[in-house]
């Protein structure tokens, strides 16, 4: 039998390349002591830059702890206050909307070095720079459009109609809420929290400013690393930072997958 | 059950196009007994939804007052005042199954489990949807769906059913069945029930009142018989198609009309008279003084298009009735039926 060509095919071939290609090459620096140019493998492997990760165990785990730990509480606090806003933007009409759907794409347009060093004057006024929550606070500015933009769109989904119906019913707000908007929207809330992850796992000039260089995040370590050239040392913990944002994905999508797996998914699911 | 009573609401939404606002309700009194069907009828975004909006609690009036058997329920939040509404969909909860979705009401009213299941497994019977229980709305047809609606509703032991446009998303001949189910359902269980719709005839065959709005207002409300033998303008009259329009004169109480004359009451003076197409009879006669300009089949009655003394009138007859266009017609009708109109009110 013949396999036929098909364009579909080969598309999801190239794509899967591209997506998978570089992240072999960074397993394959993360061994390398020497690999010179032109040759096409490396000359010399080395093991000692995972030896030395596991051995400073203490103090990679504090950095993969922390960082998750950050970007798990910016995810949280960043859906808890896009919830509502996305919902009034999505399902209410009211004077200056437009406005205040304009200014809250406003962080996305504007480049972080240009408010982190007012913000952090600030919060050394009130006593929270080079501090975990000044930097969990920080990493809401660039977090929040993405988590409104997202959960909008899920809201002007679902519409307003379920919930009316639960209200008529005899449900107040809260419990109209939790009973039926948040298992309908649960898929769109998984997806949104990835993204805010990965966006606040990301930042480094947030971090670097308001952290102050004490709140040492993944990004902090990863980006000297590269800056001054030390690729097997920047390899390695470019895969610890693909694991850690790859896994908190897989825990979303598998937590949500088992509680809606015998039900109706839908929404961004 | 209950008696409900809606008095002057009146209800303004911000203007898009202008600055201001724009009344969308203006001082509209209605009251249904218990047990009864009022149709609020009315074209389309005419504010017949936020009146259900305002009387189930899910928008504040800016005037009027709401009352469930003489008692304002104005400040009574939404999940208190047992005034359940249904869209146009059947809006089920897809995430749960039916007998859930039934349940759902007498949950939130923490109800036990065990009573849970007995009201949702009665409506079930209700509906006639027993065999149903454990199935996902995904899995339902669109008639079914609008069943468990139903079963859902009645689930709570409404006071007051108020249904939004029910159906109009199903087909047809479906739409006609769950009418005539929901209705059964509405005499057994004795729901006093508001209906918005915006199709006359299904106002006229379904409810026992009918409140017209036309333009935020309530044009006339009565029983179906009311407004369509006696409706109290041309636009009242427009709304239910009828547009049998022609000049009378009324003289010293003699109401002179090109159907006869006939004593009136009515001050002296020049009106448009009205009568519905079924109110004029018409016999093929070479002297007489109306045209055939057009015949319209339909079924059980043919609608003739008759130019009479510069009027076009519609004139509905028995289908065996079948006259050529551009003949000659004599009209019949009795006088003493003619309603009068002031000139100026005239409809278009």
């Amino acid at each position: 039998m013949k396999r036929g060509f098909s364009l579909a095919s080969a598309t999801l071939f190239l794509f899967l390349l591209a997506l998978l290609l570089p992240v072999a090459i960074l397993a394959v620096w993360s061994f390398t002591l020497r690999w010179p140019w032109p040759d096409l493998l490396p000359r010399a492997f080395t093991t000692d830059q995972w030896t030395a990760l596991c051995s400073f165990s203490g103090r990679a785990f504090g950095v993969v702890g922390r960082s998750a730990l950050l970007a798990g509480c910016v995810t949280v606090l960043s859906l808890l206050i896009s919830l509502p806003a996305a919902k009034a933007l999505a399902l209410l009409s009211f004077p200056g909307k437009r406005i205040v759907e304009l200014l809250v794409l406003a962080p996305v347009i504007v480049p972080p070095i240009s408010y982190a060093p007012g913000m952090h004057a600030l919060f050394l006024r009130i006593g929270i720079a080079d501090s975990f929550t000044g930097v969990l606070l920080s990493h809401l500015v660039p977090c929040l459009p993405y988590g409104i933009r997202i959960l909008v769109n899920v809201f002007r989904a679902l519409g307003e109609n379920m919930e009316i119906q639960a209200r008529v019913l005899g449900a107040s707000p809260f419990r109209a809420f939790l009973h039926i908007t948040l298992p309908l929207i649960a898929p769109g809330i998984a997806s949104a929290g990835g993204l805010l992850f990965i966006v606040s796992l990301s930042q480094y000039l947030l971090t670097f400013f308001l952290g102050g260089g004490t709140v040492v995040t993944l990004s902090l370590v990863l980006f000297p690393l590269v800056k001054s050239g030390e690729r097997t040392a920047a390899a390695v913990w470019s895969i610890v930072f693909i694991l850690v944002s790859l896994s908190f994905c897989l825990v979303l999508e598998k937590g949500v997958k088992r509680y809606y797996s015998s039900r109706e998914t839908f929404f961004l699911s | 059950m209950a008696h409900l009573e809606i008095r002057n609401i009146s209800k303004s939404f911000p203007s898009r196009s202008q600055p201001g606002s724009e009344a969308v309700l203006r001082d509209i009194s209605l009251s249904v007994a218990d047990g009864r069907v009022l149709s609020l009828l009315g074209p389309s975004g005419i504010g017949k939804t936020t009146l259900l909006k305002i009387v189930c609690g899910l928008l504040p009036p800016d005037e009027g007052d709401v009352l469930l058997d003489g008692e304002s329920i104005l400040s009574v939040p939404v999940e208190r005042r047992g005034a359940v509404l249904m869209f146009q969909e059947a809006c089920l909860f897809p995430h749960m199954t039916v007998m859930e979705n039934i349940a759902f009401g007498p949950r939130m009213r923490s109800a036990s489990r065990a009573e849970q299941q007995r009201a949702a497994a009665e409506m079930l019977a209700l509906v006639e949807m027993e065999e149903y229980s454990y199935k996902m709305p995904r899995e339902l047809s669109g008639g079914q769906r609008q069943r468990v609606a139903l079963a859902r509703a009645l689930a709570v032991r409404p006071r007051l059913l108020l249904l939004d446009e029910p159906f109009s998303s199903l087909d047809t001949r479906l739409r006609l069945s769950m009418r005539a189910f929901t209705l059964s359902l509405q005499k057994k269980t004795g729901v006093t029930t508001l209906l918005v719709t915006h199709d006359w005839e299904e106002a006229l065959q379904d409810s026992d009142l009918i409140g017209l709005m036309l333009d935020g207002r309530l044009a006339q409300s009565g029983t179906p018989e009311d407004l369509f033998s006696n409706p109290a303008s041309p636009e009242v009259a427009n709304f239910f198609g009828i547009r049998n329009y022609f000049d009378v004169e009324v003289t010293g109480g003699k109401l002179v009309t090109p159907f006869g004359i006939c004593s009136s009451s009515a001050p002296s003076g020049s009106y448009q008279g009205m009568l519905r197409p079924d109110q004029i009879t018409l016999a093929a006669d070479p002297e007489g003084k109306g045209i055939v300009s057009r015949a319209e089949y339909g079924g059980e009655r043919i609608i003739y298009r008759v130019e009479y003394d510069g009027n076009e009138l519609q004139v509905a007859a028995p289908s065996d009735v079948r006259l050529a266009p551009g003949g000659r017609v004599a009209l019949h009708a009795d006088p003493e039926r003619i309603r009068l109109f002031t000139e100026e009110k005239r409809g278009k």
